[in-house]
């Protein structure tokens, strides 16, 4: 089995252009607690790992992937083409390297002395969220979605805010 | 140390069954996320035999014998992190996932489990951040920071209250002026119903008007007075108050530990030196005088009211709830709208200083309209926003206004109904009429009272935050200590963050006199090593010896007066060269500085200068040029007259002729003290008494620069790749 550090290709070629994989020809299959990934018949990697190019503006597609030393293999421009196994693979190492709890209803909010207190429920289950300083800590993505980021540094998506109570609604509006 | 459970008995029996070798819970963590990753709660136990990953029921769904493991590493995600542990098979096992809320704790415990995968003693510290109020339960707006539902307002109010005690005198005249205002505003519409009683009316008593126009002539007077004299009296005030509470918490500031301002930016921390002071004795000083005023005024008021005819007042006072309801309601959102106007302004001005400074860059990539249509959108944004506080402000004006004036139209209808009916006399009337033009101006105001007492409480509460935060030891009031200039590390650990040492047990000693060159990649404690020498930060265990006595055991500023610093970046503060010069010892004859910058290599560069060695360098010494602030920071250095020195980096980024000079300045600097020298242009280093090599917290080798040249290890690589590195520019 090839390693990490194939040399089939030019190190200049896989250092400097944009690398976009086939969705056919790759397959992504899980072994000894790692993803590992074959691309055609000529190239493996022991451990890949995807991460998303636009996380926020169009998390569904260009999924890079980076080898062991988190060097580039190249990006996926559309992973729901690969085939289904690898495409599964590739959905839950996101979801698992992504913890942005998505929030659906706000139980509870409070604002003292500058600190937003919030109970909300998520995609993720029931959460506390603690916020100072909500101007710092809010990335504003759309003009309905915002992303709020706790004291602890979690992050929170509150897609299409103006659905909440008005209280989050003002706070919002009011950071932007 | 770790945190030791030993509550082995409360496991389940089940657990038991998958633990056959029952051992010591050496850690024990919750994890906030679970197997299907959302939040849940699953806890990490590790023993000297395995670890473990309980689910919340009990059950044990993962145990990994600390035999099977090679290393262990706390993986970062996007807001959160995994446990991960590699086995000596080489697989990777995902252990347990958690948010960021705990992740510092699982990163602490993955650096045990490697400790006790190699067979050594636990030594981690797992410090748990105080997340919650241990009063009442509620989430910390900062870790281990106050709770602020907690904090005694009461308490904090006397606090800050305390600031006026060196005023009491100008306190209570002020107080006295207070309640003078309040009686002399409530003569004027008393005198004005005895006149139109006793004189207007009666057509009679002419020499009475006089009289009265006399004693209003006093009123008059004497509320100018008053008002002057409160005037003066909350400027005198208002500026000492405001200056002492800068002055303690910048005091308090510049004793602050280093780890405070690695934590908090600049920025956050002069703003509670400004606006937090501002809140504060904005309060004090205009704020309660307000208030109190206006709330005797209005006390007063009421009582003369029903005092000149109850069923009256009742009917005038009728609309005054109203008032009251409609500035306690709306204040707050108007409030907030005003505010929204204020940052779209900062939001407008942040734009239009962007494109300007990048006129530039714009020009170049000829984007005039897409940056004028970025502009309009924030300049519309601020409009939209100053119509909308605006309109909606002159709309509850306008419900004050009306149910003000209803106050007068009831005053007409009812009290013009009695003055008809003769059960009111004019002077009664007019009276009553002229008491309601001073209660409502007050009143519209009283709802936002809370606010600003929240807000001035607040700021009081971040200022004493900085006040109580734990100081540096300097108080340690130890004799004078002469350092002859042994520096000896004993197993020294240190990190930032506790979880993540950068020292990892240093030891070494560096005799009188000796010059050691610290080396190594950027990341492998250099710089850490001089920040423990210059005690900014205290090792988390092991000594510094300075002399063979425990460096904690010298007092700090003795200890800083014999230790001279040379940075890579030398700051320089504002004002003439000889001062910078001389900042290390403020009494320097002017021989002593040209003998100092001479030293330097300064002196020929200083005297071309016009002002010669009173040129203002500028802010941060901005107008000499890189190798000039070297230099004057190198004068600066002998003439402090340190025993220990430290270099860090002082010959980069300057020519060839400089960098010479400043070398030959610097080998006359070192000479007879001990000097520690950090240099990533590693030749520089030739005449180092002796190199240490660092890689990731740890010595790897020392010798001197031909010795580690020989021996062909660490060191000898690292100036190859430098030699190649410098080729490879060189050729391009």
């Amino acid at each position: 089995m090839l390693t990490d550090e194939d040399v089939n290709l030019p190190a200049t070629l896989s250092t400097f252009e944009l690398r976009l994989l086939e969705p056919a020809k790759i397959r992504l299959f899980q072994a000894l607690g790692t993803t590992r990934m074959t691309e055609g018949e000529e190239r493996s990697w022991i451990k890949v790992s995807p991460a998303r190019a636009f996380p926020l503006s169009d998390p569904d597609h260009y999924i890079g992937l980076l080898d062991g030393n988190g060097k580039d293999i190249g990006l996926i421009h559309d992973p729901a083409l690969l085939d289904p196994d690898s495409r599964s693979l590739v959905a839950k190492d996101l979801e698992r390297r992504y913890f942005v709890p998505q929030v659906d209803r706000v139980v509870y909010v409070k604002e003292e002395f500058g600190t937003i207190y919030w109970t909300v429920e998520t995609d993720k289950g029931e959460s506390d969220i603690v916020v100072r300083n909500l101007r710092d800590n809010l990335q504003e993505l759309s003009p309905t979605r915002v992303i709020i980021t706790d004291i602890h540094g979690n992050r929170y998506e509150f897609n299409n805010f103006q659905r909440f109570d008005t209280k989050t609604q003002a706070l919002i509006l009011r950071n932007l | 140390m770790a945190t030791l459970h030993s509550e082995s008995s409360e496991e389940t029996p089940k657990e038991r069954m998958n633990q056959p070798i029952e051992a010591e819970v050496l850690v024990r963590l919750n994890g906030d996320v679970s197997d299907t990753g959302i939040f849940g709660n699953r806890i990490l136990e590790v023993t000297n035999q395995a670890v473990r990953v309980a689910e919340s029921n009990g059950t044990v769904s993962l145990l990994i014998p600390i035999s099977d493991i090679k290393s262990a590493r706390n993986e970062p995600l996007v807001g959160g992190g995994r446990l991960e542990v590699t086995t000596k098979s080489g697989e990777i096992l995902p252990i347990i996932s958690y948010s960021l809320t705990v992740a510092a704790q699982f990163s602490e415990a993955a650096r045990g489990i490697e400790q006790l995968a190699k067979g050594e003693s636990l030594l981690i510290n797992l410090k748990t951040e105080r997340t919650r109020c241990v009063k009442c339960n509620r989430l910390l707006p900062e870790k281990d920071g106050i709770c602020p539902a907690c904090v005694n307002r009461g308490k904090t109010f006397l606090r800050i209250a305390r600031f006026l005690l060196p005023y009491r005198k100008q306190v209570i005249a002020l107080a006295s002026l207070s309640l003078g205002t309040t009686i002399i505003n409530l003569l004027p519409p008393f005198l004005q119903g005895a006149i139109i009683d006793k004189v207007l009316t009666t057509h009679k008593n002419i020499n009475i008007l006089a009289w009265y126009m006399l004693a209003w002539l006093g009123v008059i007077v004497i509320a100018t007075f008053i008002q002057v004299a409160s005037g003066r009296l909350i400027s005198f005030l208002a500026g000492h108050v405001a200056s002492d509470l800068r002055r303690d918490i910048y005091r308090a500031i510049e004793f602050l530990q280093l780890s405070y301002f690695d934590k908090k930016q600049v920025g956050a921390i002069t703003s509670r030196v400004t606006q937090d002071t501002d809140r504060v004795w904005g309060f004090l000083v205009d704020g309660m005088p307000y208030v109190v005023s206006n709330a005797l005024l209005l006390a007063g008021i009421t009582i003369f009211l029903f005092l000149t005819n109850w069923r009256l007042a009742l009917c005038v006072l009728a609309p005054m709830p109203v008032v009251v309801l409609i500035s306690a309601i709306f204040w707050k959102p108007v409030s907030q709208m005003f505010f929204r106007v204020g940052q779209k302004w900062a939001r407008f001005h942040m734009h239009l200083n962007e494109s300007l400074s990048g006129i530039r860059v714009v020009k170049a990539f000829a984007k005039e309209d897409a940056e004028f249509a970025k502009f309009q959108r924030r300049n519309q944004e601020l409009r939209d926003a100053g119509v909308r506080a605006d309109t909606k402000w002159y709309t509850i004006f306008g419900y004050m206004t009306f149910f003000t004036a209803m106050g007068g139209l009831i005053n007409w209808t009812v009290g013009g109904y009695m003055v008809y009916n003769n059960t009111l006399t004019l002077g009664n009337f007019i009276k009553v009429n002229s008491y309601l033009m001073l209660i409502y101006g007050p009143l519209q105001w009283f709802g936002q009272l809370n606010n600003w007492f929240s807000r001035a409480m607040a700021g009081a509460e971040r200022i004493f935050e900085v006040i109580d935060s734990e100081s540096e030891q300097y108080a340690k009031e130890t004799a004078a200590f002469p350092i002859v200039g042994e520096v000896q590390f004993d197993n020294v650990r240190f990190g930032y963050d506790k979880s993540n040492p950068v020292l990892k047990g240093l030891s070494f000693t560096a005799k009188p006199g000796d010059m050691i060159g610290l080396v190594g990649k950027s990341g492998a404690g250099k710089s850490t090593t001089i920040n423990l020498i210059c005690r900014f930060y205290e090792p988390d265990a092991g000594r510094i010896l300075i002399d063979g006595v425990a460096s904690t055991q010298l007092s700090l500023q003795d200890m800083r007066h014999q230790i001279g610093v040379v940075l890579q970046e030398p700051f320089l503060f504002n004002g003439t060269i000889a001062e910078n010069i001389s900042y290390g010892k403020s009494d320097a004859s002017f021989e002593e500085i040209v003998e100092a910058a001479k030293a330097a290599n300064a002196h020929n560069f200083v005297l071309s200068k016009p002002d010669g060695y009173d040129t203002m360098v500028g802010e941060r010494g901005s107008k000499l040029s890189g190798g000039e602030r070297q230099r004057i920071s190198i004068a600066r250095a002998i003439l402090h007259n340190p025993r220990i020195l430290i270099l860090d980096e002082a010959t980069s980024s300057v020519d060839v002729e400089t960098e010479k000079q400043i070398q030959e300045a610097i080998g006359r600097l070192i000479q007879g003290r001990t000097t520690f020298a950090i240099a990533h242009r590693l030749s520089t280093l030739r005449n180092a008494t002796r190199l240490i090599v660092l890689d990731k917290g740890e010595i790897v080798e020392t010798g001197t620069h031909a010795e580690l040249m020989e021996s062909k290890g660490v060191f000898y690589h690292l100036v190859e790749t430098q030699t190649q590195a410098n080729e490879i520019i060189g050729i391009a």
